[in-house]
């Protein structure tokens, strides 16, 4: 059964438009020009009860907004949403005791006090009953390792052991849904891969569903079997990862190690070489003649050792941003 | 409501935390409170030095709505400023998503979170003032006039912060406006005075449309035994019309609500 379902969403903006300078500013007083913004633009997808999914676009492309919406912040122009049966922007208690928000830019301890402080009044607003309250709290000390902080002011604390205190005080409550919005944005590589190894263990161990938004892909690839891509409000690819290269890749890459000297010129003939180092030369090739382009390098140049790879997702998923790819076929 | 009860002792906690943690901020502006009591008190000592009564009020009673002009004072300040400064800016920088999403009410949270415990002492200041104008005036009111003085006092602060926080809703609608905070204490000044000192068209105004002479005019007149039945009825009923009006606004203000980019 779904836990998430979106239906045709639309979520438009009215945005002004002021010219630049005292005269814009001047006339923007009598007329003001607005021009509407389609930042989520009919996208439909259902989630299923403990799927962890990635949640990736360009910045602009709509996914804080689409989280926001699921979260009741935002009402839609159009579209339906519902999220654990409920509909989120009516903000009923019983739906909001459900589901949690963190948001790696923002947040929500209070700046002047111990994280402990904050933690005690979510539980009072949350209603947690104390025994869940401690089980649940001495379980996410001990898998975030953040004992020895607990008692210090917030703001004394670094970034990395903010955002693992931001993570207790939203899952306190033990959300049935949890909404990640680049819970990872400004840590360092071993607070980003502690984080992850975190949000997979309390997926595993909750069973929550768990929508995640990153500009890191290392988070979507070691977190996330499926993945939504989003741009311009619009639904690009919804389907595993690892499926995305099948249906956006339009290339495969031949690494080559060459045992002798190469016409580079004639070697240019195969295919677009992206890197040469000689003896080792990698080449772009369309995916349908990546076999064969690869059986007359064996036999036309001398070559040691030869593989053909898909290009990495990273490079696949910058391309979709940018425009300059597609869905093949 | 006990659960908003015990939230709001953890909020007065945490503010007294705060205080404890910034003592000097805390203990000049004490200073500073105490200051401006005596300023007060000599005011009133050197104006009935030269007369007996000003518009039918004598030195005691006048005494009197000032002590609660003082309690009113921390109300104002000390409680309601705190978070009615922030709302804008967080309304501004799209700051209210935490408090929109939790199961509590948005409106209550972002109201009463934080207080402003450095003029605490208007209220001892304030019913101190009181006492001494009862004792001054050898006024002995009973246990009805003086529950019933606590009445229009709740009432009176249920006025003041509907107003207070509706003015405040003005901010969904523009992209910046400072010092919003102010305009409603800004009135406050028209309170520091009985009712009876305003007359025609303008004590109309201020008694019937925005009922603010009232403030601390009920409770003195309660404690003077006057039995001001009628505004008092008048006061409760307009304080929860208006309370009832800051919620609905409120939600009409959130639909504007546009939160900020992450």
């Amino acid at each position: 059964m779904s836990v998430i379902q979106i239906s045709h969403l639309q979520k438009y903006y009215k945005v002004h438009e002021k010219e630049p300078g005292l005269k814009g500013s001047i006339k923007s007083l009598f007329a003001r020009k607005y021009r509407e913004v389609k930042a989520v633009d009919d996208i439909s997808f259902e989630i299923g009860e403990g799927e962890l999914v990635g949640f990736i676009g360009p910045n602009g492309a709509g996914k804080t907004t689409t989280l926001k919406v699921l979260s009741g912040l935002l009402y839609p122009t159009g579209g339906e949403v519902a999220v654990l049966g409920y509909t989120p922007w009516d903000r009923k208690p019983e739906f909001q005791k459900q589901f949690s928000l963190v948001m790696g830019q923002k947040n929500q301890l209070w700046w002047d006090l111990p994280p402990m402080e904050t933690f005690i009044l979510n539980k009072e607003i949350y209603e947690v009953p104390d025994l869940q309250y401690r089980k649940t709290l001495d379980t996410l000390v001990e898998l975030l390792d953040v004992k020895d902080i607990l008692k210090i002011q917030v703001r004394k604390l670094s970034l990395g052991q903010r955002m693992k205190c931001e993570l207790i005080a939203a899952l306190l409550h033990n959300p049935k849904v949890l909404f990640l919005d680049e819970p990872t944005i400004g840590l360092d590589v071993v607070m980003q891969k502690a984080m992850r190894d975190f949000i997979k263990e309390y997926n595993r161990k909750f069973k929550s569903t768990i929508i995640l938004t990153s500009h890191y892909m290392d988070d979507v690839k070691e977190l996330c079997e499926r993945v939504i891509i989003i741009d311009h409000g619009k639904l690009l690819f919804d389907g595993k990862l690892s499926s995305v290269i099948d249906r956006f890749a339009r290339n495969k890459i031949i690494s080559v190690v060459f045992s002798g000297e190469v016409n580079q010129r004639k070697l240019a003939e195969f295919g677009d070489v992206r890197e040469y180092d000689f003896p080792k030369v990698r080449i772009n090739v369309p995916r349908d003649q990546a076999a064969k382009k690869a059986s007359q390098l064996l036999n036309e140049f001398p070559v040691a050792d030869i593989i053909i790879e898909e290009p990495p997702i990273e490079a696949i998923i910058r391309e979709v941003f940018t425009g300059k790819m597609r869905p093949a076929g | 409501m006990g659960r908003y009860v015990r939230l709001y002792r953890l909020f007065v906690k945490y503010s007294l935390m705060r205080a404890m943690m910034y003592k000097e901020d805390f203990l000049i502006w004490s200073a500073v409170m105490v200051g401006w009591f005596i300023l007060t008190i000599i005011f009133y000592q050197v104006l009935f030095a030269n007369v007996s009564e000003v518009a039918g009020w004598t030195k005691a009673e006048l005494l009197i709505l000032q002590g609660y002009y003082f309690v009113f004072d921390f109300i104002l300040w000390g409680v309601l400023w705190p978070n009615m400064k922030q709302l804008p800016i967080k309304i501004n920088k799209g700051e209210l998503d935490y408090d929109l999403i939790r199961p509590i009410s948005a409106q209550f949270m972002l109201s009463f979170r934080e207080l402003d415990l450095d003029n605490a002492n208007e209220v001892i200041l304030g019913v101190a003032t009181i006492i001494y104008g009862l004792r001054l005036g050898q006024i002995h009111p009973g246990v009805v006039e003086t529950l019933l003085a606590i009445m229009t006092v709740v009432a009176a602060i249920v006025f003041i912060y509907a107003f207070y926080f509706i003015s405040i809703c003005i901010a969904f609608w523009f992209d910046r406006i400072e010092n919003l905070h102010y305009f409603f204490p800004s009135f406050r000044h028209l309170w520091k005075q009985p009712q009876s000192f305003y007359s025609g068209w303008l004590r109309w105004i201020l008694t019937i449309i925005v009922p603010i002479t009232l403030v601390t005019t009920l409770p003195t007149e309660w404690l003077l035994m006057r039995l001001p039945w009628k505004e008092t009825i008048f006061l409760i009923v307009f304080s929860l019309v208006a309370l009832w009006f800051s919620r609905w606004f409120f939600k009409v203000a959130l639909r504007r609500y546009s939160s900020a980019s992450s």
